[in-house]
């Protein structure tokens, strides 16, 4: 049976509206420079998945009776301020995929919250298909970064964006810690 | 003209095109995040510095850059050790 739509929901799904939104500016920004070959092409592609997503999280909060949230700051805003700024393509592709892991690897756990509304669950479905192949072009496109920079290069900056993320989020879920145990222990059998 | 002092001038000819702004408001004792506030523009505007100079920059190179100084002493490092 699915459980009452609360506060918290709302919150996570403005939250995750937000980020495709700043996703989207981000990669829109990256088209001014980028703009032939199939990098530009992956990126438009990116640009407009990270466009749609934001539009069906719309949807998904307004199917569900509500307005989208005012948030913040995004989790690529926080994960900026502590990391800095990436400043060549080849980090700039590391920190990209350091982020689609930890979108997928977060829509995957929501996913499995039990009572969890239909419709979210479908926003959440539709949306992990296409984080998919952000993280294989971006894949190749840093395998393809390792001629100018190096493999060992590329490795090191990956390994420390994916050590950042890791304290970064820990630091946002003791941050929502209440919010989130909300929504999962009330959803508990 | 000096080699270090041409690449003072191109990088803040760069910049001021890139803002469309006047030469006179990108002083070297500015702000990077004064004269652009917004991170992703930032990051748009040295990636397109490091194609029109010649350079690559890594995020380490950058890590005690906040103003067109910083920023310009980073691309004649890097010039200089080309």
């Amino acid at each position: 049976m699915n459980k009452p739509i609360t506060d918290n929901d709302r919150w996570i799904l403005s939250y995750y509206r937000y980020s495709e939104i700043s996703g989207a500016l981000f990669f829109g920004t990256l088209l001014r420079v980028y703009r032939t070959g199939l990098l530009a092409r992956n990126l438009t592609k990116h640009t407009a998945d990270e466009s749609q997503h934001a539009w069906y999280w719309t949807e998904c909060i307004n199917s569900l009776g509500l307005e989208p949230l005012k948030v913040d700051k995004t989790y690529q805003e926080q994960y900026l301020e502590a990391v800095g700024l990436p400043v060549n393509l080849m980090e700039i592709l590391a920190i990209t995929q350091t982020f689609e892991k930890r979108v997928i690897n977060q829509y995957t756990r929501h996913h499995t919250m039990p009572g969890l509304d239909p419709r979210i669950s479908a926003t959440l479905r539709k949306i992990m298909e296409d984080e998919k192949w952000h993280i294989q072009w971006i894949q190749k496109a840093l395998q393809d970064q390792e001629p100018e920079y190096g493999k060992e290069t590329v490795e090191a900056t990956l390994k420390r964006y994916a050590e950042a993320d890791k304290e970064i989020f820990a630091r946002t879920l003791q941050e929502h810690e209440q919010r989130i145990e909300d929504m999962f222990q009330k959803r508990k059998i | 003209m000096e080699v270090a002092e041409e690449v003072a001038q191109e990088v803040i000819q760069f910049i001021a095109g890139f803002l469309k702004q006047p030469l006179d408001k990108v002083r070297p004792e500015k702000d990077l995040t004064a004269l652009i506030h917004e991170s992703f523009v930032l990051i748009q505007m040295i990636v397109e510095l490091q194609e029109t100079m010649g350079v690559r920059l890594m995020q380490k190179d950058l890590q005690n850059v906040k103003t067109v100084s910083h920023l310009i002493e980073a691309v004649q490092a890097k010039k200089k050790g080309a």
